[in-house]
């Protein structure tokens, strides 16, 4: 996510359903979806 | 990355914590921590009618689920504000609110802004030219309206929002930034109840707006992730983006800055101001009841005042 600059506080990446860690390995093929977590209220 | 009590693979690393977790811990020790911050700072017990403020997102959601899973007497407050151009956003919302409730056999009260007060947020605001392009300052104080005649209709003790640490160090940082001595004076997380008003608590106020997504998507709660179409751009949305950014080089800074800041208020800051803060006045708005310092119609009844 960092690569990506994709800032880690205001997302949670899950794959395959499973909430992954920011330091998780993701291969080639991979489906990851990154899910905002902030709201403006 | 492996979790700190079993060592099986971790689905959250909290930073500012020093705390990695799975997914059995991590739903163990939210609700824990959520338990240890409702009785160390005296926001209800188990005698208490609690009212949830709803909006079907996943903050308001996760506090519920959690509440009803402690074992808390709890019902539910949906409000629809009628802002349903577009997304939908507001009867969205409500369906994966009643959903919810209906999955847990709790009980969702729903109050139509459109059914009971004729007009829509977004048609009050245009008819009072109120908030320029946006009701957003409409949408507070109708709410605050509304949920503080459910709470005295429906006698309950407890009103419970579902604010956490990013909202509240958010609101905490524009108010400084503006030195809003008044706003700045009554952050707190549990505001007493007085005369006219029951109680209101913010049990996830030390709770990372990450963990609270994480709880819903970790217990499978569908809830609405579309945002709010006035939102676009807030301020607050703002704001919690720079104060992730300094999140992330100084895990930890918005938990300092929020807790520091009820220290602070502890030992007496802005004492005149707290003192005000505290105060209510002992006028009633002649329409609604409600207390109001207007000395006529309070500032939600001025809004349908034909006269």
């Amino acid at each position: 996510m960092k690569e990506k600059n994709i800032s880690v506080s205001d997302h949670l990446a899950v794959r395959a359903g499973e909430l992954i860690t920011d330091d998780e390995m993701v291969k080639t093929g991979d489906l990851i979806e990154l899910i905002p977590v902030i709201s403006g209220g | 990355m492996r979790c700190r009590k079993c060592g099986e693979k971790a689905v959250i690393n909290m930073r500012q914590h020093r705390l990695s977790l799975c997914k059995q811990h991590y739903l163990e020790w939210l609700p824990t921590q959520i338990l240890k911050f409702i009785n160390k700072y005296g926001m209800f017990s188990e005698h208490d009618r609690i009212l949830v403020a709803i909006s079907g997102g996943k903050d308001s959601l996760a506090l519920w689920d959690i509440l009803w899973k402690l074992g808390f007497h709890t019902e539910g407050l949906y409000i629809n504000l009628g802002i349903n151009s577009e997304i939908a956003y507001s009867n969205r919302s409500m369906i994966f609110a009643q959903e919810f409730a209906n999955q847990r056999s709790l009980t969702l009260h729903i109050a139509d802004i459109k059914t009971d007060y004729g007009e829509s947020i977004p048609e009050i605001s245009i008819r009072t030219r109120r908030g320029r392009d946006k009701p957003c300052s409409l949408c507070g104080l109708i709410k605050r309206h509304v949920m503080n005649r459910f709470t005295i209709d429906g006698q309950y003790n407890v009103l419970a929002t579902a604010h956490n640490l990013d909202d509240e160090a958010a609101i905490l940082l524009a108010n400084t930034l503006d030195w809003s001595l008044e706003f700045l004076a009554r952050g707190k997380p549990v505001l007493p109840s007085k005369p006219g008003f029951i109680k209101k608590v913010k049990p996830f106020f030390r709770t990372y707006e990450r963990e609270t997504a994480a709880y819903a998507i970790l217990t499978h709660i569908e809830y609405m992730r579309d945002e709010c179409p006035f939102s676009t751009d807030s301020k607050q949305l703002y704001y919690k983006k720079y104060l992730n950014e300094w999140e992330e080089n100084c895990p930890g800074t918005k938990l300092r800055f929020y807790l520091n800041y009820l220290k602070a208020i502890s030992q007496g800051a802005f004492p005149g101001r707290q003192e005000s803060a505290g105060q209510l006045s002992q006028q009633r708005c002649p329409q609604c009841g409600q207390p109001t310092n207007t000395g006529s119609l309070c500032a939600f009844c001025k809004l349908f005042d034909k006269t």
